[in-house]
């Protein structure tokens, strides 16, 4: 399934949100290069779900512009390239995990949606599920299915919130095998640093809306000293900010 | 100890302002009651059938008063068990049971005669329709449905005649039915206090028993095209979802689905009878009109807010709405939703335009309003829910919030469509029929056009989802 095509770029163009009074984002910029992983660093509050939720063209900004490609998030064309796990992701709750699947491919229009779908069941290990309802399932195997619906269309540009959330290991491991293998855009928001160092091999750091830092991981830990837990470094570089 | 939990338990359901608003409605219903002469032939229709619908409300919306944070929170304090199910039992009797008093206070002075027997009739059947919820929550469908309709049997019954019925109140047998009402509430209550007293327990047994619980039937939506896969799961299937939050009904968040084509043949049936008794048997006096009128509006503020909580509060703004334009997926579910409401009704509508057309200007009206209003009402209240009280329901069996004033003020669109019904009604009965049928059509396509305005107005679907977000739904 690889695309001869490059995935798109994504891109933050002095991006700022309000809710209300209060300022989430504040004059943010970065940019993606096509086919890059990237990490979405920060600490609790900092505004990573904003963004992710700007970019996939849920919210709009209230000022700046947020790209996909060539593309405005809430075009049909960016729609069509983007998968999105939310944060706390839920399915269709009254569904079954394989109507879930199918209803999103259908809607998606995957001509071979059956296929598509036992293909995910399996790799994914959700197969004895198939047929219970979501509300049913346990919050890990959720987790699993939201992924599964989240890159059911192949999409070549990725906005995953906290993806590893809920996982027990081997699946943690089954999941970013399959995302690595994935031909795509991705941007991971995480604020834990083990989960940006397995999927990613870049790092945009953001704390209270703003832009602090970005760079690739080696680049990162050159950062501390010698043996110092990447961990620290960063912690370190975001209270610096504060 | 218990006083401060009582308190801590209503205002977790409750917002203040909505138990002030209950306690005016309360005093107003005693006062209009008070004021209004007694009609006993009206009152022989209202009563019961009222009764009925109470009897059956708590048992259909699978009602339990308790939140998920009770679960996760409350119910892992050392409390009293009995102190704990009285204060569930309260507020249960605010959620529920209390709607009575709204509705058969109008009726009180058409029973003044009987009143201390109507008074015990009435407490005996708040306990009742209190305990129905606690008891069958954990109930199947298939039984809830069985119960309900024996709960309805038991007051209509009066009409045939039965001595033994709740409703024999208005019947003539006054003793008789307080001895069932006092029957009932003594077998009801301790039942509904052992319910409450574990519905910790309940509820995990409820949680787990159904862990790998799987669908009947899993539906296939391989090879569809977009839309239609919308409809298929907006039109062909209707989701009915419990948590009513009209007026003093608190309870859990149920849903429940069923085929369109099953709907259509059940109320086909219903408009079967319905034409039958109105053409052959029932030669109901004009102001009885009014009253069926009455209730029949109450019928549909139920209606109304079982098929429009689950519309927005079911969907998932990061699958569906992200599949094609987010407005467009709205207006998509919306329109399937209300044309498949549409469709449910036609069987009712047409037997209405029959009657109609059979000399009986009034069957226009209702016909209108089934085919044409309440379909668009659902519309009008879906937009305006999501400004008013957008709310996502993530879990079922417990309730995703306290019940306050702004939830129900997405029912006020409601309520010009009635005014504007009622004066056609009024109208009618003055004898001017083609007036009457001005102001029905007049209304009939006001809602229409109101309903068309929002589907199709992409600025207003824009800030419908910018609401959404901002508000949680993920
Ligand atoms: N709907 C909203 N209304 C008002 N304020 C909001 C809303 N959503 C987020 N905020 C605020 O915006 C800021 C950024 O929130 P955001 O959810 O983007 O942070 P985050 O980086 O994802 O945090 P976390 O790591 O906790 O998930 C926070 O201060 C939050 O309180
Ligand atoms: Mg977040």
């Amino acid at each position: 399934m690889e695309r001869s095509t490059l995935p798109p770029s994504i891109e933050m163009n002095g991006v700022s949100k309000y809710y209300g009074d209060f300022q989430a984002l504040k004059n943010l910029s970065f940019k993606l290069e096509p086919g890059e992983r990237c990490a979405l660093l920060g600490p609790n509050g900092a505004g990573k779900t904003t963004t992710l939720k700007i970019l996939v063209g849920l919210l709009s900004p209230s000022s700046g512009e947020a790209k996909i490609g060539d593309f405005s998030p809430s075009s049909e064309d960016s729609r069509r390239m983007m998968g999105y796990l939310p944060d706390d992701a839920s399915p269709y709750r009254t569904f079954s995990v394989r109507e879930n699947m199918e209803y999103i491919g259908a809607l998606r229009g995957i001509d071979d949606v059956s296929d598509k779908v036992d293909r995910l069941l399996d790799s994914l290990q959700l197969r004895e599920y198939e047929k219970s309802k979501v509300g049913r399932l346990s919050r890990g195997n959720v987790q699993k299915l939201a992924i599964a619906l989240a890159i059911i269309h192949d999409p070549s540009v990725l906005l995953l919130d906290e993806p590893l959330n809920y996982l027990d290991i081997p699946t943690q491991e089954t999941v970013i095998e399959y995302l690595k293998n994935l031909n795509s855009t991705q941007l991971v928001s995480t604020h834990i640093m083990e989960v940006a160092t397995r999927l990613t091999d870049k790092v945009i750091m953001i704390s209270r809306g703003t832009f602090v830092w970005s760079g690739t991981l080696e680049e990162l830990k050159r950062l501390g000293k010698e043996g110092e837990p990447i961990e620290r470094i960063v912690a370190r570089m975001l209270t610096d900010v504060l | 100890m218990f006083f401060k939990l009582l308190k801590f338990v209503i205002l977790s359901r409750f917002s203040k302002q909505i138990l002030a608003f209950m306690l005016v409605l309360l005093v107003w219903a005693l006062f209009i009651s008070s004021k209004t002469g007694s009609s006993s032939a009206v009152y022989y229709y209202y009563g019961p059938a009222l009764i009925a619908v109470f009897l059956i409300l708590p048992v259909l919306s699978g009602g339990i008063a308790v939140l998920k944070s009770d679960r996760d929170f409350l119910f892992t304090l050392p409390l009293k068990r009995s102190e704990l199910a009285l204060s569930l039992f309260v507020v249960q009797m605010l959620s529920f049971g209390l709607i009575i008093i709204y509705v058969l206070g109008y009726s009180f002075s058409s029973i003044s005669s009987v009143l201390p027997y109507a008074l015990i009739d009435f407490i005996a059947l708040i306990l009742v329709i209190t305990s129905l919820g606690p008891i069958t929550y954990t109930l199947k469908l298939g039984w809830r449905v069985l119960v309900a309709i024996l709960m309805a049997l038991l007051p209509l019954s009066a009409f045939a005649g039965f001595p033994f019925s709740p409703a024999g109140i208005y019947t003539g047998h006054p003793l008789y039915a307080d001895i069932t009402s006092v029957v009932l509430a003594v077998i009801t209550v301790p039942l509904a206090f052992r319910s409450l007293s574990r519905v910790d327990l309940d509820l995990m047994k409820t949680f787990t028993r159904y862990t790998s619980g799987d669908v009947k039937r899993v539906r296939k939506f391989s090879g569809m095209s977009p839309t239609k896969a919308i409809f298929a799961v907006n039109f062909f299937i209707v989701e009915v979802s419990g948590r009513m939050n009209s007026l003093g009904s608190g309870g859990s968040y149920r849903s429940g689905r069923f085929r369109l084509s099953r709907g259509v043949l059940v109320s086909a049936i219903i408009a079967g009878v319905y034409y039958y008794l109105l053409t052959y048997r029932l030669k109901l006096p004009l102001h009885s009109q009014e009253i069926a009128l009455f209730i029949f509006s109450i019928y549909s503020v139920i209606f109304i807010m079982f098929f429009t909580m689950g519309v927005l509060g079911n969907e998932r703004l990061w699958l569906g709405f992200m599949t094609r334009n987010p407005t467009r997926y709205l207006r998509d579910i919306v329109v399937a939703k209300s044309l498949s409401i549409a469709t449910l009704l036609s069987p009712l509508a047409i037997a209405n335009f029959l009657i109609a057309l059979g000399g009986d200007e009034q069957a226009l009206n209702l016909g209108l309003f089934l085919l044409v209003v309440i379909p668009s009402l659902l519309i009008i209240v879906v937009y305006l829910s999501a400004f008013l009280y957008p709310l996502q329901i993530k879990e079922e069996l417990s309730m995703p919030g306290q019940l306050n004033l702004r939830q129900m003020g997405t029912l006020l669109p409601a309520l010009p469509a009635w005014i504007l019904v009622t004066i056609s009604f009024a109208v009618l009965e003055n004898g001017l029929p083609s007036l009457a049928i001005l102001i029905t059509v007049t209304t009939t396509i006001l809602f229409a056009l109101i309903a068309i305005a929002l589907i199709y107005s992409d600025s207003f679907g824009k800030r419908v989802i910018d609401k959404l977000v901002t508000s949680g739904f993920v």
